[in-house]
């Protein structure tokens, strides 16, 4: 997604005085991150517009806190622990007026109408048995959905041991398998 | 759910569904209810206003009514164009960031200082309407006493947490709150009037008790 050198030129260049560099790094930045962190959000808020608003907000969360940022960590490892605070703040707002889902424009067009309908249904199936588990798995959840991301990386944002994070994951999985299986009984 | 590849299935739709996703392009400021909360005091205040007239105006009160609306609108009405004009002239992320950031810490304290003097003349004008006695005397007092409340209630909380929301400074504590108002409002105005019943006394000691 992003190597070590690639955050430091675009860390360096955040914190500088010159707005222009700053804005290409930020959009630089946005263009490198923005699916990743959505793919996040989008697990732990529940909701495409929570999501989209999530990931707006890690951004101008990243804008203000540039300069306190003491780089212990990744640049990355923060943006994630930033979205992961943003989209759960939306989605605590928003579960109280029993608002998530899945946009239909969000699924590919495909020209076979039934196949559109049945991945439709399937995302969005997956999506509300994510919105029925504890914060902490729909972050972890969301976390290993990032293409490339290693257990270590997501130990590190969540700041548990990388043995937690298999075992979140396992039980996440089996918790959802569950509600999966309970949500297709008929009733 | 019977295996693993099912739940797979479904996991590769939703990521699917996220990676064709048209993501908004990146502009901080399209926070829609970002730059709504911040442009919502004047308008807040605009409706306050106009209802305050526009009661007055339907008890037939013309004078109170027009009063309220020489006095409040117009000033109204300005920091509602002064407000979308500021916001509006914020180039970027940061920019809309530190306007936010410092526009919320002053509201915090604003709203602080206006519950302690609202409460303040709630409670001084309730003791004189307990002395002079009356029950239309109440009204004003009462007032003041709602708005105190109302604001405690529904506007400081907000304000609050958008201030730590948004980064702003602590506000002041309530002791220094009460401290300003006793000292720039209750003391002075207690002055003015301990003076003005001299005045007074001095008057008809002059005048033999005649007025």
């Amino acid at each position: 997604m992003i190597d070590l050198a690639t955050e430091m030129r675009l860390l360096a260049a955040l914190r500088g005085p010159d707005r222009g560099v700053r804005d290409a790094a930020v959009a630089e930045l946005h263009g490198r991150t923005a699916r990743p962190l959505y793919q996040l959000c989008l697990r732990v808020a529940c909701d495409t517009m929570d999501a989209d608003d999530a990931v707006q907000e890690t951004f101008v969360d990243l804008l203000r806190g540039i300069h306190s940022f003491r780089g212990e960590s990744r640049l990355t490892t923060w943006l994630f622990r930033i979205a992961i605070r943003a989209a759960t703040r939306l989605r605590n707002r928003s579960a109280k007026w029993h608002r998530e889902g899945l946009d239909a424009a969000d699924l590919p067009g495909d020209d076979d109408p039934v196949a559109h309908a049945a991945d439709r249904e399937n995302a969005a199936r997956l999506l509300a048995a994510i919105a029925a588990l504890p914060a902490a798995q729909r972050a972890v959840v969301g976390l290993a959905a990032i293409e490339g991301i290693a257990h270590a990386e997501i130990a590190d944002v969540l700041g548990i041991p990388v043995g937690t994070v298999g075992s979140r994951l396992h039980e996440a999985r089996d918790r959802l398998r569950a509600l999966l299986a309970v949500r297709r009984e008929p009733s | 759910m019977d295996t693993d590849s099912e739940l797979d299935a479904l996991e590769h739709a939703l990521a699917r569904a996220g990676q064709h996703h048209a993501l908004p392009p990146l502009d901080p400021r399209r926070l829609h209810w970002r730059r709504l909360r911040v442009e919502l005091g004047p308008i807040v205040w605009l409706l306050f206003a106009l209802a305050l007239a526009g009661a007055a105006a339907l008890d037939s009160r013309w004078w109170l009514a027009g009063g309220i609306a020489l006095a409040l609108v117009p000033n109204a009405v300005a920091s509602l164009f002064t407000r979308h004009r500021e916001v509006g002239a914020l180039t970027d992320g940061t920019d809309f960031a530190t306007y936010e950031r410092q526009y919320f810490a002053g509201q915090a304290n604003h709203q602080r200082s206006a519950v302690a003097i609202e409460a303040a003349l709630a409670i001084g004008l309730g003791l004189v309407a307990l002395q002079t006695g009356g029950g239309e005397r109440w009204l004003v007092p009462g007032l003041f006493a709602v708005l105190a409340a109302g604001r405690a209630i529904l506007v400081l909380p907000y304000v609050e947490r958008a201030n730590r929301d948004a980064g702003g400074t602590r506000p002041q504590g309530w002791v220094l709150h009460l401290l300003m108002l006793l000292l720039f409002l209750l003391l002075p105005v207690l002055l003015t009037v301990g003076c003005l019943r001299r005045a007074w006394l001095w008057i008809r000691a002059r005048t033999g008790g005649r007025r």
